[in-house]
This record gives C-alpha cells, structure tokens and sequence, in this order.
C-alpha cells in the first residue's frame, strides 16, 4: 500500500489550537531563558502565557456545536478534555507561583524548569485528549521525560541537608529506569488489545469487544491486557503495588517539582486511565475478575498509603504516602464505573474529587515550600509552633489539610461524601469497600491533624517570625480561596464534572 | 423600584468586592510599600547595622534578619526603654543573646509604639484601603434604602420573596439551594446595619489611625466582612444559611475584638486583654450555638426542610412540645448572640476591642441577631410551639433587663455602662417580642436602639480619643465644654434612651411597657418599668460624671469640672460627623410609629395593612408614670452627680447599701461563679474524663494505634530505597495479578 497523504482541515487545527499555544509557550519561555536571564519576567510570562490556551479552550467550549472529533477521531476536544486541560492550566499557574523562589535558591535555572513544566503539561493536555492508544502512549512520553529531569534538577543542597543535591540526581536516575519499565509493560499490554480487537483507535476497540471475540469477558487475553495496562497508568497515579517509586522520588525531587508530580502526573494518569478503559470498552467488555482486582486495587492503595503515611517523619514523604492514598479514594470511585460501566456519577465524582485534589495539594505544598525557603527544614518536628511564627502560613497550610482530611464542610469533605455515596448506592459488594474506605478516612485524620496539632499547640523552636515571599503567598492564597469557592459553588463543579463524564459515556 | 429588592443580593456583594480587593491588593500593596519606606530610613543607619556582624552563631542570624527587617532601623534601647533613636542594634543583640527571640522582638513591639517610628502614619495605600470599604458600603447602603422605599405601599413585597441565587448541593431526592429572602423585616434589619457600618467606617477612619495605623487595610477588610456576614444572616431563606452568617459573624467579632493583640497599650490597669475578650466572646457563644444547632436539627428531622416559609407548613400536627422544645434551643442561640442572662458575660469584656467596633457590633448590629432571629421565627414561637417558649423568651429578656441596669448603676468605666445598657436594653426587645401578638414592638426597639446606641459608643470613642484611651469616668468630668460637637449628639441620645417624650427611644420603649400590661402581665409591667427608671438614672449619672459635673452650666448639665490628667484634644470632623448624623435618626426615628401622624410600623413589619398601629403614648394614662418615673430618675442622678447636692455615697453608707453596691459592683459575681464552675465542676469532669480515656478509651486506641504504626513502620522499610527491589516489585506486582487471573479462569471453569 502506498503512502497516501491524508489532508487535514482546519477544524482540526483549531481544536489543537490550545495545545498550539501551549508548545508555542514553551519553546518561547524556553528562548527567553537563552536571551534574558531574567527570572522575574520568565515566571511573569509562564503564568500569563498560560492564559493564551485557557482563552482558546474557552472559545472553543463556548462555541455551539463545536467541532468535538479531529484527525480521523484520533484526538477529540470534548468535555471531558476540557475539563482536564483546564485542570492541567490551573496546576501550570499553582506550580510556576510556588516555585518562583525555590527556583531561584536551589535550582539556579528558573527557564529550564518552567519550559519543562510547560512541556510536561501540554503532553498531559494531550493525554486527556486522546482517542487512539499510540497517541495516548506517545502523550504519555512526553508528559514523562520533562519530569525525569525535573527530579533531578536540585543543583545546591538545602541547608540542614548536606545529600540532598546527590538525592536528587539519584532520583531522577530511578524515576527514568521505573518510567521505561512502566511504559514497556504499559506498550505490552496496548499490544496484546490490538491484538485482540486489531484496531488502536478506542471507539473501533469498544466495537470489537462489544462484537465478541473468541474467549469472552473472561478471555486470558483481555484481562492481561488490562492488567498491564492498569499496571503502566498505575505507575502514574502510583496505585499499590506499582506505588514504590513516589517516596524515594517524591522526597528526593525538589520540592516544586515533588509538587507538580503528586498533581500533574497523577491526574493525566486518571484521565488516560478513565478514557482507556471507559470509552475504549474495557469495563463493557470485563468481568467480575476484572473488577474485583480493581478493588483489590483501591483498598491496597488507601490503606497502604494512610497506614504508612502515620510513620513517616518527612512531610514530603507524609505527602508522597498521603497522595498514594488520595488516589485510592479515587479508585473506590473507578470501582464503582468498574462494577457498573454506564455510571456517569461514578466518573463525574472522580473527576471533581481530582479537581479538588489538585487544588488543595498545590495549596498544601505551597505551604511546605514556604516553610523550606524559610527555614531550610522538610522534616516535621520542625513545624511545631508554626502558627506562633507565621500565623497567615499556618492557617493557610491547616485548611489545605482539613480540606485533604476531607473534614466538612470542606471541598475535600464534599467531594469525598459524593464518591463514597455513589459506590455505595451501587450495592453489592460496593458496601464493603466503602466501610474500609471510611476507615481510611479516620486514620488519615491521625496524620493531617497530626501535622494541625504541632501546628498549633506544640512551642515553636524558635521565637522568630518567618517571612513568605510574595509570589509564594499568592500561590498558597488562591488554593486557600480555590478551596473556599469550590465548597460554596459545589454544584458547578459538579455539573462541570458529569458533563465531562456524560462526554466520556457518549 | 422592584429591582432593588430583586437584585438584593448587590448588597452583600458591594462590600465582598471591598473586602477581597483591601485583603489581596490593597493590604499587600501598603505592607511592602511600608516595608519600602522603613528601609529608606533604615539605610541612614547602615552604620549601626554593620555591628549586628561581630556576633555569632543562631543569634547571630536572627538579629541579622531583625535589623534587616526594617522596624529595628534606628532605636536606642540599652534597658528596654526607648529614649533616643541611636545605636540599637547593640542593644538587640543583647536582647538577643540573653532570652532568644522573646525580648528582641518586645523590643520591636516597642519601637514600633514610638513616635519617632517611620510607620507612624498610614501608608497611602492604607488610606485607599478605607476610602474603598466606605465607597462599597456606601452602595450598600443606598441599595438598602432603595429597598425599603420599594417595599413602601407594596404589600406583596412586604411580605416576602425569594431569591433564589444557586444550587449548592444535589444528593440524590435532597437539594440544598442557597436562596436570599427579603421582606420587610429583612429590609428594616439592612437599612440598620448598612447604615451604621457606613458612619462607623467613616469615622474609623481617624481613630484606628491613632490606636494602630499598621493595621488601617486589615481593619477597614475585617469591617466589610463583618457587614457582609450580618447580611448574609439577615437576608437568609433557611436555618442552614442564616447559622453561616451567624458564625460568620462571630469570626468577624472575634478578630475585630482581638484586632488591638495581646499587649495593647491601656492606661488602667485590671482589664483583660483583646486577645483574651475575644476569645472569651467566642467561647461563650459557642455555648449558646450548640442549642442553637439541636434545635435546627429537630426541627430539619421534623419537617425535612430548613427554610422559613416551608417549614410551618409541614409542621402542621408536629407534636407541640417537641416544638417548644426546639424552638426553647433556637432561644439558647439568641441568648448567646445577643448576650441575655446567663450568657452575658462576653459583652462587657468584648469592650476591649476598638471603640468603633463596639459601636458597630456590640451595641448595634450583632448583638441585635439574636433579637432578630426570635423574630424571623415568630410564627414558630407563637403559633406552633406552647406558650412556655415565647414565656422563656419574654422572662429571659425582662429578667436581663432588670439584672444589667442594676449592674450598669455603679460601673465606673464607661463603656462598661454602655455594654450593661445595651444588654438591658436587649432585654426590653425580648421582652417585646415573647409578649405581643406581633414582632412589631420588638423590632420597632431593635431600630431605634441601633442608632442612639451606635451614637453614644462613637460618643464615647470621641471621649476616649479625647482623652487618649482613658475610660475611668472619675478620671473625666465638665467634658461638654471641651469638646461640644461630640457632647451634644451624646446628650440627645442619653435624653432618647432614658425615655423622655418626643424622642426614638420614649416611643419604642413605651410600646413594649404598653404591651407587658396589654397582655396582663403585671410581673414583666414592674420590671420594665422600674428597668425605665434605672435607665434613665444611670445614663444620666454616665452622663454628669463624664460631660458634666458641680459647677457647670445649667446646674451641671453642661461642663463642670475636670478631674483627669491628660489633656483633652478635640477630635476631628471624620469623628463628629458621622455623631451628628446619627442625631437625625435618634430624634426622629420614633415617629414612624406614632399613630396620629401616620407612622404605622407595625403593619410595615407584619406586610399586612390592616395591623393595627401602636396606640398613641399620650392617649394612655399609664404612659405618664413611666415618664414620671423617667424624669425622677435623670433628677436623681442630677441632684447627686450635676449639682451634687446628695452626696454620690449617700446610700452605700449603711451596710445594705454597701452589700449591694458591692454585689452590684462585681456584676453579681457571675463571672466569678463561672470560674469557679469551670475550676471545679468541668475541671473535676475532665480529670474524670481524662482517667477514663487513659485507661479505657486509650487502651483500645493504643492497641490499635500501635498496632498500625507498627504496621507501618514494617510497611517502611519495605521502602529499601534500591531500584532493583522496586523494578522487581514493580513487574513482579503485575505478573502475579496476571498469573492470578490465569489461575482463576483455568480453575474457575
């Protein structure tokens, strides 16, 4: 067969527009870098460059009856991706904010991270706009590479941590050599569906499974291949046993970029994940095997997470454990789309406990990374009394907590009421999984307010009071209101949420 | 004319668009413009900052970062008192070296009390700050009134509608939606708060730029988000919401209580800190609140709903006694709130925060949440719940009435009789309100009340500022000479709240005496009444011992002798305008309910036509004892404190007179009663509490406790830290699920 050249039209080239703007911002803040080493302005240009794809994402959502399908239905602009890249954009602008002095003091080379940050993020755009499995693997590369560097960028120690540099480069090495493992057994399983279905599109492969193939839902084929597949975005969204990369990397990254890991890689992971399995027609197509190794998933992962969480003495390692465990909640929502495949409630949940998720870490970590400009400290003990300190700081990172605790009537609160109640409605043995989800729930409050506790009522070390710089504060400021809003106006967001899951479902 | 009652929800936004602007523009922009400013004068003494380099070690550090942080530029402090700006950072080393952190940043504390301090002055940005809050409750405040003025004549308005603003939560069959509900209560409520949040806004202006102009920007935000939560709860459609407002204003009391901090500077002695008042403030009404909450839940399980309209609708055929159950705990909120017997004690302590806020809070709008949440649930406590509830309400309110004026006769700081006053007076709407058959009279109070209130405590502030913060009255004395513009609003507001004829204060007050008899309650017609003399007494004595006194005009009505030691300063315009303002609705507002010309409040409150006005005051002979006994009180107070003709002690020489001054004096021991409540009843109840969590409670915990972090200790180290491990973790995690699946099917066949 000759190559033939397939002519594209510019529907498709205006719903790429976003990710357009996006390569376009980083090839440009990455050439500001060369010419002006000016920090100041690069930062200034990420976060408002960012308004560029936001604007266009906008155009295109609020035109009726917009294009929704492009090149050939390998990519797709519809509420669902909308969704997730205004997700992406909103964690661009939180990072960029937060990292602002990092940055300057440990890194020395502000352009490099934040073009790498910019790249990362438009392959997650990517990601979550994909309907075909190659692009979403390539997507899924190209969200990956930027973060290997990323983890291995801390050039000076911070004080009271002499090895922290070298920690750094060694986790970058691990991160690289644990990512090209998970993406093999990711290529193996998308192999073994083409396999069975031959077709790498989604929609093609929901028809061949609905259509039946030799061996039925409970073909050997089929669930390796989802094993594998789960495996590789497991990797992403570190969900227990693929989880062991995230302490050692989280803890030794520089804490911006531990920052943009625990958000941005786990929700591109759940978007290609929820779009894989949902619109590709694996959950139509599994069986009770299937499912029961999904919720063998999502009870190991929270219950690992928060158990190991109360023993740790590092917040970034806390942080790292409690992210596993944010993902479990996740999962028990997966669980519920898994038992029951035209759920919509089930993914409009996860979507929005994601939207609240990212939201409340950026604040959480933003709090963290103040104290470390700070004081040169990551280790717990060294919060006590913080509130004495920094009375602004402490209450900001107190909130972000709760709202994480899921204490109500906060945002977290909220949306974790919402997935529980939905896999509970399901029945069966759904139940069950939310009893010991609620478990978790009350022995991930030891650690939270563990952390609320020396916080508040311990004696600070010392008597001084810390200074937060201004960029810093704002990050942890529009978390704190991103919070706040997202508990008054939780319909929206919520509404926002199903008609991304009812786009998925379509 | 309708949209203003439409559109009502412009109100509250006005003053969030105020508040998020001063908190994240306006505030920042004023710190590091001050900061900016600081550092200029710093750099004259780079000289001295070079010593800071000679120490060493942690010390070393932080006086480092203190001298570079601005407020330790230029500062001679060698013993901890400030004399000349000179060679400081010597002595902050000192500070340093010798107790850590804690005296160095005393010391900054200090210097930044100085005059010679560089932020003695607010910044401009601090001054845009307030312009921008006055601007947005200005338009609150116009809106507020368009809003009544749409109301007049249009019953169905009056009556109420709602307005609906979003859906905040869908599960499943239950829809929580936030709605705003206006009618004419609603109105007259907002016209009150937007109104007296505009003129203290103005004349904060002058006096937090001499009690604490560092934090000019966050003052005016606290001030907006204060007026925003009082409307919130005022324009409320349900239980839910009106309980966020409720809170909300309790956080706003609290951080406009505390705003002065723990080491505000006071001229006397024995008062309790901001800090400690305004958490004092918070925790008592937290006990109120809980009751509060209990009743919103019973009548939620009972009826299903938390708005007002709907709830007497499925409460038909409820069990009575569990209404008046619920409705008795609703009360408990209001108690709190509006601080009633036993729950009063946070009010007099919460006189510790800035005189504005008093003002604002504590004598006009807050406190008067109470009063209106009794009457927004009016119905409920008349028509559904037994008359037991409206008895505890009308008891509550008399029985505080008649406590706090007894109280407030022998104080001798003067906010202090203003805060007893306000109770008292608090007292007299609840009164109203458990009593007659409408919310009318009690509201009719609640209006009038606002504003000579709100007058005599920013009267009182003028004093203050006049005096620089003293508030001992034996320390004032013949003040209508010195400072007239502030004297003369005060004087119609003390002639308005003592009842004389003619004024706000005789009318509104009057209706609710009228009413206790009406209804035949003799009990509640003696308190209230002997309540109207006190009050006239110890205003007047208020008044003679700090604008009058022997020797002055009209036999010491006006000036008279000054007995304190500092001199007194006349304030400026930004505080004796908003005085003068508040005069106009002090003299006239009473007349909207008196009948012969037409004012009939009543059938404005209730949205029916047909209600039938107040009675005329002047028509009923009962009317003229209460005016006797109003004018033997204020002659009292003048023939022992303005002419001094009866010496002031003349009924504490016998040793009755000397007890009851005594237990009058120390506010019938109350708070001493509480603390020894707190020290031995709910001290022995957590020692008990505590043996029984130790070893009951934590026995189980700690098994399970350990039991976990054991768990995850081992968990840990599973963490080795080395790649192969986590590679073979990694695929050996897949091929066993994959291994485990092929079982399955191979074996489940």
């Amino acid at each position: 067969m000759s190559p033939t050249l397939i002519p594209l039209s510019s529907n498709d080239m205006w719903i790429l527009s976003p990710e357009i703007a996006m390569t376009a911002l980083a090839l440009l803040v990455l050439s500001l870098d060369f010419l002006i080493k000016r920090r100041e302005i690069i930062a200034f240009v990420s976060v408002f460059g960012l308004a560029v794809p936001a604007g266009l994402l906008a155009w295109i959502e609020s035109t009726p009856n917009h294009p929704v399908y492009g090149f050939y239905g390998m990519y797709t602009i519809d509420n669902y991706a909308i969704f997730f890249d205004f997700l992406f954009l909103l964690i661009g602008a939180g990072v960029v904010m937060a990292s602002y002095d990092f940055v300057q003091r440990y890194m020395r080379s502000s352009g490099e991270f934040y073009a790498l940050l910019l790249f990362s993020l438009l392959g997650a755009m990517l990601m979550a706009s994909s309907r075909e499995l190659i692009t979403v693997y390539i997507s899924l590369e190209l969200t990956s590479f930027p973060l290997y560097v990323m983890a291995g960028m801390l050039r000076k120690d911070i004080p009271n941590d002499n090895a922290s540099s070298v920690r750094s480069t060694e986790a970058s090495l691990k991160y690289v050599l644990l990512g090209a493992m998970s993406s093999a057994v990711l290529l193996y399983g998308m192999a073994l569906l083409y396999g069975i279905t031959g077709s790498t599109d989604l929609g093609e492969i929901a028809v061949a499974l609905q259509r039946g193939f030799s061996g039925g839902p409970n073909s050997i084929v089929l669930l390796v291949a989802d094993t594998f597949i789960f495996a590789g975005f497991g990797f992403k969204i570190s969900a227990v046993p693929f989880h062991m990369w995230a302490p050692d990397i989280y803890q030794g990254a520089p804490t911006p970029g531990t920052l943009f890991f625990s958000v941005a890689s786990k929700a591109a992971g759940f978007a290609a994940l929820i779009r894989v399995f949902a619109a590709g027609g694996l959950l139509n197509a599994g069986s009770f095997y299937l499912w029961g190794f999904i919720a063998i998933a999502a009870v190991a992962t929270m219950t690992l997470g928060n158990i190991v969480a109360i023993a740790q003495s590092d917040i970034k390692r806390m942080m790292a454990y409690s992210s596993i465990a944010q993902a479990g909640y996740i999962l028990v929502g997966f669980t519920a789309v898994a038992y029951q495949p035209s759920n919509q409630t089930g993914i409009s949940g996860m979507l929005v406990f994601l939207a609240v998720y990212v939201i409340t870490n950026i604040g959480a970590f933003a709090g963290i990374i103040a104290f470390a400009n700070a004081t040169g400290s990551e280790q717990l003990r060294d919060f006590d009394g913080l509130f004495r300190r920094s009375p602004a700081l402490a209450f900001g990172m107190i909130l972000c907590l709760m709202s994480l605790a899921g204490i109500p009537p906060l945002a977290g609160a909220l949306s974790k009421i919402y997935i529980f109640v939905t896999a509970w409605q399901e029945g069966g043995l759904l139940p069950w999984i939310v009893i010991i989800a609620l478990i978790n729930s009350v022995i991930s409050i030891a650690y939270y307010i563990g952390v609320a506790y020396r916080i508040f009522v311990k004696n600070p070390p010392r008597e001084d009071r810390l200074r937060v710089s201004a960029a810093i504060s704002f990050a942890l400021a529009v978390s704190v209101a991103g919070i706040i809003a997202a508990t008054i106006f939780f319909q929206p967001l919520l509404n926002f949420g199903v008609s991304g899951a009812q786009a998925l479902l379509k | 004319m309708d949209i203003f009652v439409r559109d009502i929800w412009v109100i509250p936004l006005l003053p969030l668009i105020a508040l998020v602007l001063n908190l994240f523009l306006i505030r920042p922009l004023d710190v590091a413009y001050r900061d900016r400013a600081a550092s200029h004068a710093g750099a004259a003494h780079d000289s001295h900052a070079d010593h800071s380099e000679h120490s060493s070690s942690e010390a070393h550090y932080t006086a480092e970062e203190l001298i570079e942080s601005s407020y330790v530029s230029a500062i001679d402090t060698v013993d901890g008192h400030i004399d000349t700006p000179a060679a400081m950072p010597h002595a902050l080393q000192t500070a340093q070296q010798t107790s850590g952190g804690k005296q160095a940043v005393a010391l900054m504390r200090q210097w930044e009390q100085h005059p010679e301090h560089p932020h003695g002055q607010p910044t401009v940005y601090a001054r845009l700050a307030g312009f921008v809050g006055i601007a947005g409750m200005f338009g609150s405040f116009a809106w507020a009134i368009g809003a009544l003025f749409a109301m007049f004549g249009n019953t169905a308005l009056q009556k109420g509608i709602t307005i609906p603003l979003y859906n905040w939560l869908t599960f499943g069959s239950i829809s929580y939606h936030v709605n705003f509900y206006a009618d004419s209560l609603t109105v007259v409520m907002l016209v009150v708060v937007t109104a007296v949040s505009l003129l203290v806004q103005f004349y904060s202006q002058e006096y937090i730029e001499s009690e604490e102009p560092r934090g000019y920007a966050r003052f005016f935000a606290w001030l907006s988000l204060f007026a925003i939560s009082m409307m919130i709860l005022t324009l409320s459609a349900n239980f839910l919401m009106i309980f966020i407002g409720w809170e909300l204003v309790g956080v706003s009391s609290y951080l406009l209580i505390g705003f002065l901090g723990k080491d505000a500077p006071k001229i006397d002695g024995g008062r309790p800190s901001p800090s400690a008042a305004a958490l004092k403030a918070f925790v008592t009404n937290r006990v109120g609140d809980f009751g509060f909450l209990i009743g919103i839940m019973i009548l939620f399980a009972q009826t299903g709903t938390f708005t007002f309209t709907e709830i007497p609708q499925k409460l038909q055929g409820t069990d009575v006694t569990l209404i008046t159950a619920a409705m008795i705990l609703v009360f408990c909120g209001a108690v709190g709130k509006s601080a009633q017997f036993p729950l009063h004690v946070w009010l007099p302590d919460a006189m510790e925060g800035p005189t504005p806020v008093s003002a604002l809070i504590h004598a006009a709008t807050m406190v008067a949440a109470g009063v209106y949440l009794v009457a927004r649930t009016f119905l409920l406590f008349h028509s559904f719940a037994g008359p037991q509830a409206a008895m505890v309400v009308a008891y509550t309110g008399g029985f505080t009435a008649l406590f706090a004026a007894l109280i407030a006769m022998v104080q001798v700081d003067l906010k202090r009789v203003l805060a007893y006053s306000t109770i008292s007076q608090l007292g007299y709407m609840f009164v109203g309100l458990g009593v007659a058959g409408t919310d009318g009279p009690g509201m009719f109070h609640l209006m009038t009340h606002a504003f000579f209130k709100a007058l005599l405590f920013l009267g009182s502030g003028g004093v203050l500022h006049a005096l620089s913060g003293q508030q001992n009255m034996r320390k004032m004395g013949g003040l209508a000479a010195k400072i007239p513009l502030v004297a003369f609003p005060v004087l119609l507001a003390t002639l308005s709240i003592s009842g004389v004829p003619f004024l706000s204060g005789f009318f509104s007050k009057d209706e609710i005496i009228a009413q206790t008899l009406a209804h035949g309650d003799i009990a509640l017609y003696v308190i209230t009444v002997l309540t109207a003399f006190l009050t006239a007494f110890y205003m007047f004595r208020a008044w003679f011992l700090t604008f009058g006194g022997k020797g002055g005009a009209f036999g010491g009505l006006w000036g008279g002798k000054y007995r304190g030691d500092v001199h007194p300063h006349a304030p400026g315009m930004r505080i004796w305008l908003p005085l003068m303002l508040l005069a106009i609705p002090t003299v006239f507002a009473g007349y909207w309910g008196f009948a012969p010309l037409g004012g009939n409040f009543n059938a404005f409150i209730t949205g029916n036509p047909a209600a039938a006005p107040f009675d005329n005051p002047f028509v009923d002979p009962m009317t003229y004892v209460s005016i006797t006994l109003a004018f033997l009180g204020i002659g009292i107070a003048w023939l022992m404190y303005g002419m001094e003709v009866i010496p002031a002690d003349a009924l504490t020489r016998n040793p009755i007179g000397k007890g009851l001054h005594a237990l009058f004096f120390n506010k019938f021991y109350v708070d001493e009663l509480y603390m020894a409540l707190i020290r031995f009843g709910i001290f022995l109840f957590a020692k008990i509490a505590v043996s029984f969590d130790k070893y009951v409670i934590d026995g189980i915990i700690n098994g399970i406790g350990s039991g976990v972090l054991g768990i995850g200790r081992g968990l840990r180290k599973a963490e080795t830290g080395r790649l192969q491990n986590y590679g073979a973790a990694f695929f050996g995690g897949a091929l066993i699920i994959a291994a485990a699946f092929i079982a399955v099917v191979y074996f489940g066949k």
